[in-house]
């Protein structure tokens, strides 16, 4: 297994077409950490989750930055708007869809305040099941 | 018409224009106006294996039959009626030509490759292989791989209409057998109604999966399908619900935002 030194960061436009690359990047991540395939899939859907809210969250973003680093042995991802939101999250965002599917699928998922009140959601990916 | 005595989205006194439809050199003039909208819409499909080209002019035919079908008596901005109506057009035309259309042809075979290899790999192995493992035993890359994993979800005909559905699952059937978990968890209840309309196989994927937190390996073993299955089926019924809950909202905001580009 590695550990990623450097956190990886990745900023796209801020549209629904420009997720898939965040999810190639959390996938890749994940990959390194040796992640079991249905691990890897599972990381593609929440940081797609996590995307469709903050885009519907924040329509008025331009861009989406990920950020993944590595802690024992899982990754911590954070997705995040570069526009500051006046309430965040808001109720609907706790109550919807993604944020569900979100929850169901990772580690300490939470909604995050970057700089500025940035909007930003964080979790954490299901640690490897060693192969026996 | 004078500017104040038009509703707000009509900037450019399409409403009158309307009005004075059926008329061919008008019908001319609406599809003139809204091209930039119906090019907007064909281009944000670009990038799935069929050509801008081709996708302006379904987009363009979606424009004339959205023209053809507006009411604007019902007080709907023509915008938001025509860009649902323009993309149901254009995932009608990726649904209509199937996957093998859609998908380049080298993505196409590494998705096949990856499929096979990962059924393979988890029989042998008992277990989820890694992208490592599954790299080596399709002599791909792990980007290839991961690309190919893309693909095979992005590219299924349910992340491109989920709600398009061969259910044929009487309500009667599926609300007796309803997990009763299902309606306690937070978050859920709301979604009750729509994970009621998923075939019961689906919705016991989802409850083993979320409920249960079994990983999509035990799923597979407990259900008897594969694992690769397991992962689609997931995938498409999370987008499933999602679509069912999210109809009126989406046909609100007016579809701008194509939900083919998910996953």
């Amino acid at each position: 297994m590695e550990d990623l030194s450097t956190p990886i960061t990745v900023n796209v436009a801020a549209r629904p077409d420009a997720l898939h690359i965040l999810r190639v990047v959390a996938a890749s991540a994940a990959a390194l950490l040796e992640l079991p395939f249905d691990a890897v899939d599972e990381v593609r859907i929440a940081v797609d989750e996590a995307g469709v809210l903050l885009l519907d969250s924040s329509p008025e973003a331009d861009a989406l930055q990920l950020e993944i680093t590595t802690s024992d042995g899982s990754l911590l991802i954070t997705i995040g708007t570069d526009v500051p939101a006046a309430e965040w999250p808001r109720p609907v965002d706790r109550e919807s869809w993604s944020w569900t599917v979100i929850r169901g699928l990772t580690l300490d998922p939470r909604f995050v305040s970057g700089d500025d009140g940035r909007p930003a959601i964080r979790f954490r990916t299901r640690p490897p099941v060693k192969a026996p | 018409m004078s500017e104040d005595d038009r509703p707000a989205n009509d900037a450019n006194g399409a409403v009158e224009l309307f009005r004075r439809l059926p008329d061919p050199a008008v019908r001319e003039e609406l599809a003139e106006r809204f091209m930039p909208l119906a090019r907007h819409l064909a281009r944000r499909f670009a990038g799935r294996g069929e050509s801008v080209e081709d996708l302006i002019q379904v987009a363009d035919l979606g424009l004339l039959n959205a023209i053809d079908r507006f009411d604007p008596e019902r007080g709907v901005q023509f915008t938001t009626f025509a860009a649902v109506t323009i993309t149901g057009e254009l995932k009608r035309h990726f649904r209509d030509r199937g996957w093998s259309i859609r998908v380049p042809r080298s993505l196409q075979e590494s998705a096949l490759l990856v499929h096979r290899t990962l059924e393979t790999l988890w029989q042998d192995l008992g277990r989820s292989p890694t992208i490592s493992e599954i790299a080596a035993g399709a002599d791909l890359t792990e980007e290839a791989v991961i690309e190919a994993m893309d693909a095979i979800q992005a590219y299924s005909p349910a992340s491109l209409d989920a709600a398009v559905s061969e259910d044929g699952t009487p309500m009667s059937e599926t609300v007796g057998t309803a997990d009763p978990s299902f309606e306690v968890a937070e978050g859920w209840a709301s979604v009750a109604p729509a994970l009621e309309k998923l075939p019961d196989r689906e919705r016991r994927i989802l409850y083993l999966r979320f409920f249960k937190g079994m990983t999509q390996t035990e799923i597979a073993q407990e259900v008897g399908i594969s694992q690769m299955h397991i992962s689609r089926l997931i995938a498409q019924s999370l987008e499933r619900v999602r679509r069912e809950i999210r109809g009126p909202e989406a046909r609100e905001r007016g579809a701008s935002e194509p939900e083919a580009d998910r996953r």
